[in-house]
């Protein structure tokens, strides 16, 4: 037998350089190999680090490219691609709507990439896709991603935020003006309006509201009062500078709830983050080498960050660990 | 490896993912249109992931996981009423043309024989590695990849 045929020992044969040649352009690197090392950097600038870092051109992004069209399955109903109603499945290129009415469902797959769930009522647009960063238009409606790539590679625009993913699996629901929910089952999303940034991890969420964008993260299981008194603080006339507001959010805090309270320090006025970090205290010691003034000034970056790392959340980077999220 | 996967070691598989991710791309591109591998490639690892704790040989995990890979072509294939239709693939170049035409020859080879080509030829896999990623014996690779390679250079110049 052509040996080197069995095992690519000894004379090359060119025929069968030729079938590797011609046919070698099929094949497929596991898009697995060479993950991005985690970052040390504070958690504030933790998602614009994955952004730039992996902007920065990281040779894994080809390997998330589910090409110029998405795929498009209906897993109940009838759903339309530009208004054109698809059986089983279509697929959908850059400027495509894909509509789902009350009783459709559909799936937008993106390869080895993840999956976008569709859910009733809800019209999605796909608006960009390449080079490893894909944007997709949530106009109304529910969508559940699930993805399994590196951070920055999906961003969800909604008409009052944009979700970007660390590595995650997540929910986004909106109303055509722009009044939703993030809600994030697996890894962290950065959801962002501007300058005004959330960064939310597994189990929390976010308010999105029209001309404000994000509301600071929270878990939904807090009381009503304290979700009561941050939405005023993230939406209401009054704005940061609620005291009154401030109160209840401090007073009903519970340890998990510090989430929110760090997540805060950044949205406070410098006057009001002395009893925001009292009581962040109270509830997760800060770490010694971090001093009230440091944290209220914001001088004292890896301090802050070694804070949030006491809450045990995990790296926003580190999407590896929950790529099997993916599959639930 | 597959040991520490099948007790929830979540790099372990993702090890395994890495080492027999060609394998399984080979598999269902012998036998589904290229357009739908990728989709399906992450099926067979999902299905795998789900249902490791019940391989009971961990030293089987590649025969098991190419089953795996056939019945999701399969099923894939039932699913979509697939019959011969071509890969979609638009402005292909003339050595495109010739490299989309010769994969087609390759998958109306027999199921053995094309497969175990399209690990050789597009995945780049030797015959010993073929043989370790599937758990076929080394002598059937062997008959493989001749057979295979003389009936495809058959079909290539007129023949069946």
């Amino acid at each position: 037998m052509n040996r080197y045929l069995w095992d690519k020992t000894g004379d090359p044969d060119p025929e069968m350089q030729r079938l590797e040649h011609l046919l070698g352009r099929f094949s497929r690197e596991a898009p697995a190999l060479g993950f991005p090392a985690r970052s040390k950097r504070s958690y504030y600038w933790l998602a614009a680090a994955a952004c730039v870092l992996l902007a920065a051109g990281l040779g894994l992004r080809s390997a998330w490219q589910p090409g110029p069209d998405w795929k498009v399955v209906a897993l109940s109903g009838t759903p339309r691609i530009d208004r054109r109603p698809i059986a089983s499945n279509g697929r959908m290129g850059v400027g495509g709507l894909l509509e789902t009415d009350k009783l459709s469902r559909a799936k937008l797959r993106m390869g080895l990439m993840g999956a976008i769930e569709i859910e009733p009522n809800t019209r999605v647009r796909l608006t960009a896709t390449g080079a490893g960063r894909h944007r997709i238009a949530l106009e109304s409606g529910t969508i559940a991603a699930r993805l399994w790539a590196p951070p920055a590679t999906l961003s969800v625009d909604t008409p009052s935020s944009t979700a970007i993913d660390l590595g995650c699996a997540f929910v986004v629901q909106v109303d055509e003006k722009g009044v939703g929910l993030l809600r994030v089952t697996s890894g962290w999303v950065q959801f962002q309006l501007d300058d005004r940034k959330a960064v939310v991890p597994a189990g929390a969420a976010a308010l999105t509201r029209p001309g404000a964008g994000p509301g600071t993260p929270f878990y939904e299981d807090s009381s009503g009062a304290f979700r009561s008194a941050l939405k005023r603080l993230d939406f209401g006339d009054g704005g940061y500078g609620d005291a009154g507001a401030l109160a209840v959010v401090l007073s009903e805090a519970r340890p998990k709830d510090t989430l929110t309270l760090l997540s805060l320090f950044r949205r406070l006025p410098t006057s009001a983050r002395g009893e925001l970090f009292d009581r962040a205290a109270q509830l997760v010691p800060p770490p010694a080498g971090l001093t009230r003034e440091e944290a209220i000034e914001g001088t004292n970056v890896p301090g802050v960050d070694a804070w949030w790392k006491k809450l045990g959340l995990g790296n926003a980077k580190n999407w590896l660990v929950n790529w099997r999220d993916v599959f639930r | 490896m597959v040991a520490a996967a099948r007790a929830g070691d979540d790099r372990a598989f993702g090890e395994l993912y890495r080492r027999f991710f060609r394998m399984v791309h080979a598999v269902l591109l012998s036998r589904v249109p290229a357009g739908d591998v990728d989709d399906l490639t992450q099926e067979v690892f999902l299905q795998a992931w789900r249902q490791l704790r019940a391989l009971r040989d961990p030293l089987a995990f590649g025969g098991w996981l190419r089953r795996i890979a056939m019945h999701q072509s399969a099923d894939h294939l039932r699913r979509t009423h697939y019959t011969e239709t071509l890969d979609t693939n638009a402005a292909r170049a003339p050595d495109d043309e010739e490299a989309w035409f010769l994969l087609a020859e390759v998958r109306r080879l027999p199921e053995a024989y094309r497969e175990t080509l399209v690990m050789r030829f597009v995945e780049g896999l030797t015959g010993p590695e073929i043989a370790e990623l599937t758990g076929l014996t080394p002598g059937s690779v062997r008959v493989n990849l001749h057979r295979g390679v003389e009936m495809l250079r058959a079909r290539l110049k007129g023949g069946t």
